[in-house]
């Protein structure tokens, strides 16, 4: 069984898993805010990526940078099969958390 | 329309080069300007653009720094609520000052420590505990506010209120700075080893 992952680590991961090729930082922020829709810190998403990192969830290479980025690198990332059996176990565990429920759940007055 | 020349503030780009690993930095600081330059700067302008770059460098810078303050605002509350602070018996204090205490040295001693052991650069954890002492003040003045709630109100019949409250915030940022300088200068000698 692999590591347990926290909710907006899930995020990332999953974030990492869209983009694929593309998941660098900025592209990696601005996936997070739009499927959690709402504004996210780079602070948060910088440090749950070097978290990643240190699990083995993910790993990461330095490219080119271009001249809007005043030519500084960028730091591409990719899941790991440990990430990726990580987030099946999350999502596996969350689906059978919600079978047999209706959804949406009818509020009881 | 994109402006490929638009720079963020210098002194919060020298914030975030300081706080990063260098391992980070170069990416980290390109991630931000790029979207800067891009997207943030073109539709919100200059001073809206320049806000989001700040508060997203202190997201990042910050970020290290939470830990000592939420474990040192914990502690005060938790002494503040047996009516032990601020006596001085075992959290002796050097000068009648707020934040200058044995108790405010240790977070600022780990503060600084753990800053420079993690990128290896003594600047990153004074840095830290900078930051952690402004909040420290900040978490002081609040709860000065809670005590006397028209402290601030009063500033302006009594403006030396505030003289007596910089000379407080220059004596608390540099202790806070001093102490975090010893921590990190430990803290940088022992560095974590960095990927490359």
């Amino acid at each position: 069984m692999a590591e347990v992952i926290g909710h907006f680590e899930q995020a990332v991961l999953v974030a990492l898993v869209r983009l694929g090729s593309d998941a660098y930082g900025r592209a990696i922020l601005n996936e997070v805010q739009k499927r959690l829709e709402r504004e996210v810190s780079a602070g948060a998403v910088y440090a749950t990526l070097e978290r990643l990192e240190a699990k083995g969830f993910a790993l990461s290479r330095l490219a080119p940078g271009t001249a809007i980025r005043g030519g500084r690198a960028r730091r591409y990332f990719v899941p790991t099969a440990t990430g990726i059996r990580a987030l099946n176990e999350a999502k596996s565990a969350s689906d059978s958390l919600w079978r047999g429920l209706a959804w949406p759940l009818k509020v009881r007055t | 329309m994109i402006d490929e020349q638009a720079n963020p503030p210098r002194l919060a780009q020298m914030l975030l080069h300081t706080a990063l690993r260098p391992h980070d930095a170069e990416s980290t600081a390109g991630d931000l300007l790029e979207e800067y330059r891009a997207v943030r700067r073109p539709s919100l302008g200059r001073l809206r653009a320049d806000v989001w770059y700040v508060l997203h460098v202190l997201s990042v810078a910050g970020r290290p720094v939470w830990p000592f303050a939420l474990g040192l605002g914990a502690v005060k509350l938790g002494l503040a609520a047996f009516m032990l602070l601020p006596l001085s018996g075992w959290n002796p204090s050097l000068v009648p000052a707020p934040n200058v205490s044995l108790l405010d040295a240790l977070f600022f001693l780990g503060a600084g420590y753990s800053g420079a052991r993690r990128t290896g650069r003594v600047a990153t954890g004074v840095v830290n505990s900078g930051l952690l002492g402004l909040i420290d003040f900040a978490m002081f003045a609040a709860y000065a506010t809670l005590g006397v709630p028209t402290l601030f109100a009063s500033i302006v019949e009594k403006p030396f209120i505030l003289v007596i409250g910089s000379i407080f915030l220059a004596i608390a940022a540099s202790f806070a700075l001093t102490l975090g300088a010893v921590g990190a200068a430990v803290g940088a000698s022992r560095a974590e080893k960095l990927p490359s």
